[in-house]
């Protein structure tokens, strides 16, 4: 039976430097950037909503206690 | 959990984050820090366990351990650093006909690397958002923080280019690509060091 050995190259991934751009694309981007409006997050908000509920739900299960509401960041 | 006993700089209810190294558990507990897909994320656990504390030692990088506050299991870890957008150098002629030389740049934070723990998640398959919910309690305050002190407007990521992913940090943690057109004259500036250019994403603060 003929086998066959394949040589996989791994992809190589690079970042893109934003420094030193060249006037025309470094405008553009800049341009887009500050005309960028600033994030809405709904959406963010609910999904870290319904991790902590689960959490709760489940802690509070396991603990059989309330679980008071801990301080938010500095 | 009252103020005096609370854990690490930030924290939410449930979940802490504190510097690389504050914890003589950190050497130990960073060993078992574990990607999904290591054949694509095995960089981020690579440096996490070999690069990070050399970085945080020359102030080249700040790594931030996420842990579970009632436990100290690791959930996730994300570093951030100082970065730029900026133009190159270029001469300008004044009212006065005078030739200056001058550039433009926007100040931001860059997340440089950002994982949820592929072990801690195992344990917990049904905590869906982890790792939005590191980056709402825990990358975004930081960086407000550093911008109440230093000017910066932006809060950038290099996402690998898989749809999925793009797609998650765009409905999820809200950042924004560029226009496709100033996207493939980026990528253009990599060849021909690199097969696949990661996507620039950013957000204002």
């Amino acid at each position: 039976m003929a086998t066959t050995v394949q040589n996989s190259k791994p992809i190589r991934f690079g970042k893109p430097s934003m420094t030193n751009l060249p006037y025309d694309l470094g405008s553009r981007i800049i341009n887009t950037i500050m005309n960028s409006p600033k994030p809405d997050f709904t959406e963010t908000d609910r999904i870290v909503s319904e991790l902590m509920k689960k959490i709760d739900e489940e802690r509070g299960a396991e603990n059989g206690c309330v679980v008071s509401e801990g301080s938010s960041a500095q | 959990m009252d103020a005096l006993s609370a854990k690490g700089v930030l924290h939410n209810k449930w979940f802490y984050c504190d510097h690389l190294g504050s914890s003589e558990n950190d050497l130990t507990d960073i060993k078992t820090f574990s990607v999904r897909d290591p054949d694509i994320a095995g960089g981020l656990a690579n440096y996490l366990q070999n690069q990070a504390f050399d970085d945080e030692n020359n102030n080249a990088m700040r790594t931030y351990l996420v842990r579970d506050y009632y436990t100290d299991e690791l959930v996730g870890y994300f570093s951030i650093k100082s970065g730029m957008v900026s133009l190159n150098e270029r001469k300008i002629e004044d009212d006065d006909g005078n030739i200056q030389v001058t550039f433009d740049t926007v100040p931001g934070i860059e997340i440089a690397n950002f994982a949820v723990n592929n072990a801690f998640v195992v344990k917990h398959p049904e905590w869906k958002g982890l790792g939005v919910m590191i980056f709402d309690s825990f990358i975004r305050p930081l960086a407000t923080q550093v911008a109440s002190i230093s000017g910066t407007m932006l809060l950038y990521i290099f996402a690998l280019p898989f749809d999925s992913l793009i797609n998650q940090y765009q409905r999820a943690y809200r950042f924004l690509r560029l226009e496709k057109r100033d996207e493939d004259d980026l990528h253009k500036r990599l060849k021909p060091f690199y097969d696949q250019s990661c996507i620039f994403m950013f957000q204002m603060l």
